[in-house]
């Protein structure tokens, strides 16, 4: 809630919120949760230099993103983005570029954790625009 | 020498720090050399990118004496 109240400007018509939730399966397998860690100070730099980056582009009033980092539960959230913009195509457009760049770019990994013990490092990102990382089982 | 920092999956293969005596010419000889010492890590590390003061570096960019190198598996946030 403390960041959807950052998420309004007088300028801005169209809000968007992205949540990227934990999800209770991958492939077939139950996921217990997951854990995050970072290369936290780049991965904070690069966000920052990724909103302003959006914020020109799209020229928008609000840009945020925070991700956590360690234990994630299933359905709590991993990831936000909110983006405003004056119309909601450019607050999608960059809400949508920023989520992408941060799955594909920054330095943050994933590992999901299954019911059964196991675990697993990397992605399972649906994006077609690149490959996504190749996941390594442990 | 350098010091190297190893996050995610590649800590299963390795320390999450660790200095390297003899400096490597540049990352492309850094990745050779880690290659070569786990070479079970091997498809991993060629996926690997590496970052000084939090820059990414290229395969030619050459090594200092005491740089600190982040040694970064494919992202997978989100």
């Amino acid at each position: 809630m403390a960041l959807w109240e950052q998420a309004h400007h007088p300028a801005a018509g169209g809000v968007v919120l992205f949540s990227g939730e934990v999800r209770n399966n991958h492939q077939g397998k139950e996921v217990s949760h997951l854990s995050y860690e970072a290369a936290e100070q780049m991965a904070n730099k690069m966000i920052a230099a990724l909103l302003d980056e959006a914020k020109q582009r799209w020229e928008l009033q609000v840009a945020i993103a925070v991700h956590r980092l360690g234990k994630v539960s299933v359905m709590e959230t991993a990831v936000v983005v909110i983006t405003a913009a004056a119309h909601r195509a450019e607050a999608y457009a960059a809400n949508q570029y920023i989520i992408d760049r941060i799955k594909h770019h920054v330095p943050l990994w994933k590992c999901e954790h299954f019911v059964d013990g196991g675990r697993e490092w990397g992605g399972h990102c649906s994006c077609h625009e690149e490959p996504a990382a190749e996941a390594y089982t442990i | 020498m350098i010091t190297l920092e190893f996050f995610a999956g590649l800590k299963d293969y390795f320390p999450p720090v660790m200095e390297v005596r003899e400096t490597p010419e540049d990352i492309n000889s850094l990745r050779r050399y880690l290659i070569d010492q786990q070479s079970f890590a091997k498809t991993l590390l060629e996926q690997c990118r590496f970052a000084i003061d939090d820059t990414f570096v290229q395969e030619d960019y050459p090594l200092r004496q005491g740089d600190l190198v982040l040694v970064i598996p494919p992202s997978s946030g989100g």
